[in-house]
């Protein structure tokens, strides 16, 4: 790259930090969202991510003992959804842990986060339209006694061609996303009481098919396994950071936000575990691996009647199309902040005047992810959005303690408990859970955010906006 | 069809002094107004419109002529065709109450077509209309457009720019229009749209406002990104929408009616945004119709011409 004799040298530019908006904390919002809500906020964002289709990825790893293996994730889970909060408050932008990153950590940080939530939103979109295509396939063979054929709807290094209900998923969510439909409050709601209700179905009608020979064997793989598996079904947690980022409308945050991630935790925790119990008590553990749709396969088992096992699926298929759009929405919108930043081409953030809606960004991230969902199998998108979101999450932690050292009298409206307890567990966690992960994952991992840095170096550092702002902009900020 | 010269029995005939082909030459203003008091609003805007570009108006009702003169229901037909004129000379006797103290000639006219809105198309030809006023369907909401099937047949078809009364609309004999806003996205047809209404409005001698409309729509919920993600594409989307707003007024300094003012309204909802720039008496709404549109893009999005008439305030002229 060359370097003009304007420019600043190359660390500095890297470094450089958004500044924060003047009066950006008064955002006019009324903070209207009282401690239910939030924490129903916090329990729609992040039940079914991953507790549809988790367990028959995970427990071949683990074995009955994959319920230690979420209590273990959900711990994590906790701990960095406070972190996030704490970020969340004190930096008045809104938005993800990449405009936090740009205004506290600097450009290539931020880069670096995006890489991750570019995992985290996009391939976990491919991901839950992967598993929306399982429980498709199930519901379809119990109302019609017809499947699509298996050519079409499993990826190819699973035996199958191209998952087309999973594409046409995202097709699906990117046309209602370009018309500018959005699930509302109460649509979350009803969404909620669906994953909630047919999970507790599941949990009430497994626990029939109850034999406690199948946790003989409890921890086939020993420590180690639950270890592995923790990784994956971090999967399954993510979305609970969604309630620190609904801080500005929340009343009293400092009492509100601490518990509404904990009961959110709490509640997510003890359905997770249960379905879990409930799930390596009826089936042998060996018998979860390639298994499709499997909570409705261990109901049909059970019960050796199909109509729970369709109730199920009918649930599943209602409440996943939802997550999908939810996350591929996520996606968009921090591609589109990205673009007014300037890091990425400018037609990720050109609006088309009938729908006031980004639609060539939509399209883009569409064909995407209907990419991977037609190619990849299930585990390794799963995986793959677990290391990014992980990843995120130890820069998000490592934030906290590095703004609190650089501007300890900024004012937060929430702390972290325990401080620095707390933010170096997360930090201690995180990398802990990582490494359980596979090497693939790892090598996929940094191949990935290596070709993002290679596209910041190459375009974003040039075409940032703060490479043209004036220079008092951001020694303001400082 | 068959069209009929003026109506004896309208009390204002002897306005209409000139023939069709003269009022062709110079231009007028076609009304359609239906039996029983279909679309009374539009009588009124068309008055408004008439004295402010100093026009002739026509007022025309159709009737429908659905089985031909060699149908062997010709007999009992003609019987009905007698009674559906009697009710099409008793409206236009009064639409002339309307146009009691009109200061433009006004001509009345009982068109017989197989469909109003064929009938209107052809009357509008005669008399080389340079625009087709409409009121509202009767199933709207009061100050609001709604449109009529008539109305809505013609928005799809019509070459003439079509003026849309909102529903109960009433305006003073002497009101003129003051202003003519018109509403641009950006896209390819919105240059081709400010030309059109800046004709319009040099032809009624108003001031041209320029608006574009910013609706936000609601964020997802749960977003995972903060509540008020929207409010940045809303904003970008009033940087890019200004751009463009300066970029095609920057081309129409020759009309000459001093600088046009420039507005981008904002709202939550398309009838928020609707409100906002403030509307005065005498304001009219000038948009490009939905015709341009593909035809896909509207059953799937919906047209934004659509939404803009039904939620304006203020009468809406739909250019084609």
């Amino acid at each position: 790259m060359t370097t003009t004799a304007r420019r600043e040298p190359l660390i500095t530019r890297m470094m450089r930090r958004k500044p924060l908006e003047p009066g950006g904390r008064d955002t006019g919002l009324v903070r209207t969202i009282g401690l239910f809500q939030l924490t129903m906020f916090g329990v729609g964002a992040t039940i079914g991510t991953g507790i549809f289709f988790v367990l028959t990825t995970q427990v071949p790893s683990a074995g009955p003992a994959i319920v230690f293996s979420f209590i273990l994730a959900a711990i994590v889970a906790g701990l960095t959804a406070l972190c996030y909060a704490e970020l969340a408050s004190a930096v008045p932008v809104s938005g993800s842990s990449y405009s936090y990153a740009y205004a506290t950590l600097g450009e290539v940080v931020a880069m670096g986060i995006a890489a991750c939530l570019l995992l985290e939103y996009g391939v976990s979109s491919a991901a839950v339209a992967v598993g929306w295509s399982q429980y498709l396939n199930e519901l379809l063979d119990n109302l019609f006694g017809w499947q699509i054929p298996h050519a079409l709807s499993v990826a190819p290094s699973e035996g199958g061609v191209i998952n087309l209900p999973a594409m046409i998923l995202v097709f699906l969510c990117m046309l209602l996303l370009i018309r500018g439909t959005s699930e509302s409050a109460a649509a979350n709601a009803i969404m909620v009481i669906i994953k909630i209700g047919v999970l507790i179905m599941f949990i009430v009608v497994a626990a029939t098919g109850w034999n406690s020979n199948n946790l003989a064997d409890f921890a086939p793989m020993g420590v180690h396994g639950i270890w592995a598996a923790t990784g994956g079904i971090f999967f399954s947690f993510i979305g609970l950071d969604a309630v620190s980022t609904a801080g500005e409308e929340v009343k009293d945050p400092t009492r509100t936000m601490p518990r509404a991630i904990v009961l959110a935790l709490i509640i997510v925790t003890t359905v997770y575990v249960l379905v879990a119990l409930a799930a390596v008590g009826a089936q042998p553990w060996q018998k979860f691996q390639h298994q499709e749709a499997g909570l409705a396969q261990i109901l049909k088992d059970v019960t050796g009647s199909g109509i729970p096992g369709t109730i199920l699926a009918a649930g599943a298929v209602i409440s996943i199309f939802s997550i999908t759009l939810v996350t591929m929405y996520g996606q968009t919108r921090i591609l589109f902040t990205m673009s007014t930043d300037g890091v990425i081409p400018p037609v990720m953030r050109k609006i088309n005047p009938r729908t006031m809606t980004p639609v060539v960004n939509t399209i883009i991230v569409a064909i995407a992810v209907s990419i991977l969902a037609g190619l990849v199998p299930l585990d390794g998108l799963a995986d793959l959005t677990s290391i990014g979101t992980l990843a995120a999450f130890t820069v998000v932690s490592a934030s906290v303690i590095i703004l609190r050292r650089r501007e300890p009298d900024l004012p937060r409206a929430f702390k972290v408990p325990g401080y620095p307890v707390t933010p170096i567990l997360s930090i201690a966690a995180c990398i802990f859970v990582m490494s359980g992960l596979q090497w693939i994952t790892f090598a996929l991992f940094i191949g990935w955010v290596g070709v993002v840095l290679t596209f910041y170096f190459t375009y974003g550092i040039n075409h940032s906006k703060l490479e043209h702002a004036p220079q008092g902009d951001e020694v303001e900020a400082r | 069809m068959t069209p009929r010269t003026n109506t004896p029995s309208a009390p204002n005939a002897a306005n209409a002094s000139e023939s069709g082909t003269e009022l062709g030459q110079s231009g007028c203003i076609l009304v359609g107004y239906g039996p029983e008091d279909r679309g009374r609003g539009g009588l009124g805007l068309a008055r408004m419109l008439a004295q402010s570009a100093d026009m002739p108006v026509v007022v025309a009702c159709v009737v429908p002529d659905r089985w031909g003169s060699i149908s062997p229901a010709r007999q009992a037909d003609a019987d009905y065709q007698r009674y559906l004129r009697g009710l099409a000379d008793e409206s236009l006797r009064t639409a002339a109450e309307e146009f009691a103290e009109a200061t433009v000639p006004v001509r009345y006219e009982v068109v017989t077509a197989r469909s109003s809105p064929s009938g209107l198309t052809a009357a509008g030809q005669r008399y080389g209309a340079k625009i087709l006023v409409l009121g509202s369907s009767s199933d709207g909401a009061w100050g609001h457009i709604a449109l009529g099937s008539v109305s809505d047949h013609l928005l799809h078809s019509s070459r003439i720019p079509i003026a849309l009364a909102p529903r109960g609309q009433r305006c003073t004999p002497a009101q003129r229009v003051e202003r003519v806003t018109v509403a641009v996205d950006g896209s390819e047809a919105s240059r081709a749209v400010l030309t059109r209404a800046a004709s319009v409005a040099a032809t009624v001698g108003a001031q041209l406002r320029i608006v574009s409309f910013a609706v936000r729509t609601a964020t997802m919920y749960p977003s995972e990104l903060g509540l008020n993600i929207e409010d940045r594409v809303v904003a970008e989307w009033r940087v890019q929408a200004e751009r463009i707003v300066r970029e095609v007024a920057s081309g129409l300094d020759v009309m000459g009616q001093g600088e046009p003012e420039l507005h981008v309204a904002q709202g939550k909802s398309w009838a928020e945004a609707l409100e906002e720039p403030g509307w005065d008496e005498g304001d009219v709404l000038v948009i490009g119709s939905s015709s341009t549109e593909p035809r896909l893009a509207r059953v799937f999005l919906g047209s934004t011409a659509t939404r803009i008439t039904r939620h304006s305030p203020v009468p809406v002229i739909v250019v084609p």
